[in-house]
This record gives C-alpha cells, sequence and structure tokens, in this order.
C-alpha cells in the first residue's frame, strides 16, 4: 500500500506538471509541482524514497523532453541530495517558513539548471528576461505546492505506517 | 554516520546510472531505446494531453460566452464576402488552368506528409516545443516544416527513432524565411521572446499593409512555398535603417493544436 501511495502522488504530480499546469498555466507560469513533491518528501519519507522518486520522476521528464537523455533525473537528484545534506547537517527542524525558504532556493536552482540545458542543446534564451517574467511567481506557487505535498504525505504515509504495525500486529 | 552512508549509497546509484545515461545520449545510443519507449507510452501520455486540453477548452468556452455573439455576427459578414471572393477565384483558376494546358505546363508538384499526434508540450518555463508520435524512422528530419494541415505551427528540432521535437514558431530560438504575399517581399520570420512572431529585414521600399498575408518561402530547403504562417498586425519602419520589421499574428492556434502533419519534403 506503501508503494502505491508514492506510485500515485508521482503519478499525479507529473500529470499536474507535464500535461495540466502546461496547458493551463497560472499568470503564464507552469509551477514545478513535481519538484515541489519531492521536496516535500524528503521531511516524510526515508530518504532513499526520495531519490527513487527523484530519479523515476525525472527519467519520464526525460522521454519526452528535448533535453540530452538523462538530463532530469541528473538535475533532480544533485536537488535532493542538496536538500537531504542541508535538512541533515543545518536545517534540522523543519517548519513552514523553512519549506517555503527550501522552495525557493530549489526553484531559482532548477530554473538554472533548465537555462543552462536549454543551452547544451542549442536553444539560447534570455535568463534576465525570464527570471523577471517568471520567477517570482513560480516561487509563489511552488511554495504553495510543497506545503500542500508536506501536508499531504505527512499525513498519509502516517497512517499507513500506523496500518502496516496494526497488521504486523494482528499477525 | 551509519545513515549518510547509507542514502549516499542510492545517490550514487541513481546518480550513476543518470550519468550514464546523460553520456551514452551524447553520442547518440540511448536515442532508439528513448524514442521506442517513448513510443511505447505515447497511447497514455496523449490520453492525459487531451484530458488537460479538454479541461482548457472548457475553461476558454465559459469565460468566452460574452464574445461569442458579436464574434458570430463579425463571420456571417466574413463568410458573405469571402463567398463572392471565391467564386471569382474559381473563375481564374479555370482561366489558369486553360492557360497552363495551352502552354503545355508540368503539373505544380504536392509535396508528401506524414501525419503525427501531439503527445507531450513543454512545461519549461523557456521553451515552446512539442512532442510528436513520428520520428526518424517515419522519415523524418531535423528542420522539416509542421503544420496543422493548412498553417505553419512550427519546424522540428530533434528527432529520435520514433518521437521528434518540434520547436513552435513562437519559441525565441525560432528562425525560418518568409514571404509576404501581397507585396512579394522576402523576409526572416523569427519568434520573440514572450510567445510572439516577427518578421524582420524587410526591405524598406516594400510596401506594406495590415492584415497582408505572410506564408513560407522557397528559400528553405525541402520546406515548399506558400504554407501559410499569419498575417501582419503592427509594422515598423525604423527611419534610418535598411530594413523594417512586423509583428505577425499567427492563423494556427498553438496551445489548441493535437494533430499536425510534417512536410517531409517536395
Amino acid at each position: 500500500m506503501k508503494y502505491f501511495f508514492l506510485f500515485l502522488i508521482v503519478i499525479i504530480s507529473i500529470f499536474l506538471e507535464m500535461f495540466f499546469f502546461s496547458s493551463f498555466k497560472i499568470f503564464g507560469v507552469t509551477p514545478n509541482v513535481f519538484l515541489m513533491l519531492v521536496i516535500a518528501s524528503i521531511f516524510v519519507l526515508p530518504n532513499r524514497y526520495s531519490f527513487i522518486i527523484a530519479f523515476w520522476g525525472g527519467l519520464f521528464f526525460s522521454f519526452f523532453s528535448h533535453f540530452i537523455f538523462g538530463t532530469e533525473p541528473l538535475i533532480y537528484l544533485l536537488i535532493t541530495l542538496a536538500v537531504i545534506l542541508s535538512h541533515q547537517y543545518f536545517l534540522t527542524n523543519i517548519n513552514t517558513l523553512l519549506l517555503i525558504l527550501i522552495s525557493f532556493v530549489a526553484s531559482v536552482f532548477y530554473f538554472f539548471f533548465i537555462w543552462v540545458s536549454s543551452i547544451s542543446v542549442g536553444l539560447v534564451y534570455d535568463l534576465i528576461y525570464y527570471m523577471q517574467k517568471s520567477l517570482l511567481v513560480l516561487i509563489v506557487l511552488n511554495s504553495f505546492f510543497v506545503m500542500a505535498w508536506f501536508f499531504i504525505i505527512k499525513n498519509i504515509w502516517e497512517k499507513l505506517l500506523k496500518n502496516e504495525v496494526r497488521v504486523k500486529l494482528l499477525r | 554516520m551509519q545513515k549518510s552512508t547509507k542514502f549516499l549509497k542510492y545517490f550514487i546509484v541513481l546518480f550513476l546510472i543518470s550519468g550514464f545515461l546523460f553520456l551514452g545520449s551524447l553520442f547518440g545510443f540511448w536515442d532508439p531505446v528513448k524514442g521506442f519507449l517513448g513510443k511505447a507510452v505515447s497511447p497514455v501520455v496523449s490520453f492525459f494531453d487531451s484530458v488537460s486540453q479538454k479541461i482548457r477548452g472548457g475553461k476558454d468556452s465559459i469565460s468566452d460566452i460574452g464574445t461569442l455573439k458579436k464574434e458570430n455576427e463579425d463571420l456571417k459578414k466574413q463568410v458573405d464576402e469571402l463567398t463572392l471572393e471565391l467564386v471569382n477565384l474559381r473563375g481564374l483558376e479555370k482561366e489558369n488552368e486553360s492557360l497552363r494546358m495551352q502552354l503545355d505546363f508540368s503539373q505544380e508538384a504536392e509535396y508528401k506528409t506524414s501525419a503525427a499526434t501531439i503527445i507531450a508540450r513543454s512545461s519549461s518555463e523557456f521553451s515552446r516545443i512539442v512532442t510528436i508520435d513520428k520520428g526518424s524512422s517515419e522519415g523524418i528530419k531535423k528542420g522539416m516544416a509542421v503544420t496543422t494541415g493548412k498553417y505553419l505551427i512550427g519546424r522540428i528540432f530533434e528527432t529520435t527513432s520514433y518521437t521528434s521535437s518540434v520547436l513552435l514558431m513562437t519559441d525565441s530560438n525560432f528562425e525560418m524565411s518568409g514571404l509576404i504575399q501581397e507585396s512579394r517581399s522576402l523576409g526572416l520570420v523569427k519568434g520573440q521572446i514572450g510567445s510572439g512572431l516577427l518578421m524582420e529585414m524587410i526591405p524598406q521600399d516594400k510596401e506594406l499593409k495590415i492584415d497582408d498575408t505572410i506564408v513560407t518561402s522557397s528559400i528553405e530547403e525541402n520546406i515548399p512555398e506558400g504554407i501559410l504562417i499569419g498575417k501582419i498586425k503592427e509594422i515598423n519602419k525604423e527611419n534610418l535603417g535598411l530594413f523594417q520589421k512586423v509583428s505577425i499574428v499567427t492563423f494556427a492556434d498553438l496551445d489548441e493544436v493535437k494533430h499536425v502533419l510534417v512536410v517531409l519534403g517536395i
């Protein structure tokens, strides 16, 4: 049941980012729903699950993107590692403000990584223009999604773990 | 310390796998695999894309109710004008055919096309790129024009064996030679930052009008002349420059397109 839940939230986040919000932009911006799922998962799930989610979700995006195959898993894994290390050694007590700060930094890094990846395939974009146009709205939207995912994963994961313990005890 | 080592092992393994995929892709090893797996999943992906298109369509319908009545009346007037023009054009077409036969002109070559479906759209803030479910195994090559059947939407940017990426006209990296039909002026059609379209390098001495039609020119290799691009929205003449430029409104609604034709060549 735990793994089905993880699979489901990954599918939902990919659907929302890749299909729903890319057609139905909010103030002209597509939020990084999947990245925010990965970040929220770091503070609830065991770290290995966050890496697995980051890798498989990134791989799925990579199949349908114009970047060099494997770019998205690399980006997501690096960001996941950075957040996990920060959480372990610096930002140990998680609260709403910290979550928003982490999502802000991760969003900026992701934005920049995607810009660099575009250059690597010969597509040059005006970084300053897009930062002025999209970054602030993106950060606000991402903050909303990271908190939503954190709330959803935390509540459902704890219930699933309790059920698992109950089942084991009954056996 | 034990805990840190454990998660690092997962990271290292997955990072190495991703790095292996990345490096292999630089040499083209994974293109067939990427294309095949992308194609295998494409029915599901395409379904989700259709669902999101329908949701978008529903939202647009509700917000457009207020303007639909006026648009309907304008369109009825336009239909009457166009019907009259069509009658005249049919007459000219017959005359043209007859003259060609008299002069023994060869038939105009028709171009080959391949039908495809858009299965994914880029979610990146920067690029305006879509993925279609046809690739190099179906004869698709980089640089080919992609149309809705009537209107240009972009050109092929990258191919794998079974899928291709299409750079839409409104991406700021898009460039194609264009022709203004009325004045026969050549220029360079370029995507603009902010999802617009411009035509530049039009000689200053050419007389341009709003609503003049822009089509593909014959200069581009393997792209036939005459594919409709858009019409002039605004003209910008620089007083001391050699060239003028125009803003274009595209005929195709690039966000609504689902089924496309790739022009394989003349």
